[in-house]
């Protein structure tokens, strides 16, 4: 039942006290109970952490995400073993159907593509263009063999930012925003990932050598959606302040439509992983996040 | 969801010291805060969090003295009014508020 999330601009130290995250700052000295806490964002780089408390929160399966000086995710605190029966689920992992893996994919990204549909008719972008993603919806194939995935995402982008856009392009504040929200659900999915036993290495479809986060690369596709709405919806600035980082990381709270509910992102993450290790193991369906409704947070 | 622990428990012999020592810490132990003593209060998600949370507590229960839990909605516990004294700042912070900001 983890559902708090942390963000620490300004703290003198955090350490464990019974149970709990204890953050001092000057004269004040707050405690947190572990089991409440999904995860903790450290922005504040001269912030100390006893060793004690690394090993409880890394225990207690806390996702605790170290930003650099540019405010971005640098760095990732991950058990070494996240689940007690870690041995059999990995190597159940690694035998994992390829047929099973490309229908898995299949999906994934057909959802992906409804997804952005959804969030074109949030923002009242003409019926042609939807359309085109829908053809595109319709025409994928196992393991995506036409790359139906980058079409969409350039009609889909282009829809927003223009026919210039780009989305490597550096200078786009845009890019940034997106760049920031991405990376706080990429961690929070891989948390899941390890928290399950899995291997976040090994992909479905991803196989980046150097990425070790492959499995979250890929379960991260449905999910992206939430944090174009928001961006397209409520625009940076010039450069994202404390607040608007905030509103990102926040993301994590707000609901999204799976297995006909609505759930909050941190517990939709977690069905979806489910639901795909069930899917290898016995064939159920698989449960993926659909846009059709989603609510943002508010605080 | 908030749920109270209210307890009077004996403390006469070292035994029933060291009795009540230890539950006080197991609640501390579970998340709860001592709001004052012998009252101490946890935050939960949702009424099946807090049945959980109430019926973990009955696992380490004491034999003697008095226990008693109360759950009330977070309407209701801003509906308390604090007659004397300051609210602590840790149960202001421990709220339903999905996201804590230091």
């Amino acid at each position: 039942m983890s559902w708090r999330v942390v963000h620490v601009t300004n703290v003198d130290q955090m350490s464990l006290h019974l149970d709990s995250l204890k953050v001092k700052r000057g004269d004040d000295e707050l405690k947190i109970p572990l089991a409440d806490i999904f995860s903790i964002v450290i922005e504040d780089l001269t912030c100390k952490l006893t060793g004690r408390l690394i090993v409880e929160l890394s225990k207690h399966n806390i996702l605790v995400l170290v930003c650099g000086q540019d405010h971005l995710p640098e760095t990732q605190l991950l058990p070494v073993t996240g689940h007690f029966g870690q041995h059999k689920r990995m190597t159940r992992q690694l035998e994992w159907d390829d047929d099973k893996k490309g229908e898995l994919w299949k999906k994934v990204v057909g959802q992906k593509i409804f997804n952005q549909t959804r969030i074109m008719e949030r923002a009242k972008i003409e019926q042609p263009r939807i359309n085109r993603l829908l053809n595109l919806l319709s025409e994928i194939e196992p393991f995506d063999r036409t790359n139906c995935e980058a079409q969409a995402a350039k009609i889909y982008f282009n829809s927003f930012f223009g026919e210039g856009y780009h989305r490597s392009n550096k200078e786009i504040i845009e890019n940034a925003a997106l760049n920031y929200g991405y990376s706080i659900f990429h961690s929070a999915i891989a948390r899941t990932i390890v928290a399950k036993g899995l291997l976040p290495s090994i992909g479905i479809f991803h196989r980046g050598e150097r990425n070790p986060f492959n499995l979250a690369s890929d379960i991260i596709e449905p999910f992206r959606q939430i944090v174009d709405a928001y961006v397209i919806e409520q625009p940076p600035d010039e450069f994202l302040t404390k607040q608007y980082r905030l509103d990102l990381i926040n993301l994590l709270h707000s609901r999204i439509s799976i297995d006909g509910k609505l759930q909050t992102v941190i517990r939709a993450i977690d069905i979806f992983v489910g639901s795909i290790i069930e899917y290898f193991d016995t064939g159920n369906k698989i449960k993926t996040p659909n846009a059709k409704k989603i609510a943002f947070h508010e605080l | 969801m908030r749920v109270f622990i209210m307890f009077d428990l004996p403390v006469e012999t070292k035994a029933q010291i060291r009795t009540y020592n230890k539950f006080r810490k197991r609640l501390i132990q579970d998340g709860f805060l001592m709001m004052q003593y012998s009252i101490y209060i946890k935050s939960c998600l949702n009424k099946d969090a807090a049945q959980q949370t109430v019926n973990k507590v009955k696992r380490y229960l004491p034999k003697d003295g008095h226990v008693r839990s109360l759950v009330i909605t977070e309407k209701q516990f801003e509906n308390m009014m604090i007659l004397v004294g300051d609210e602590d700042k840790n149960i202001e912070l421990l709220g339903d508020n999905r996201t804590i900001e230091f």
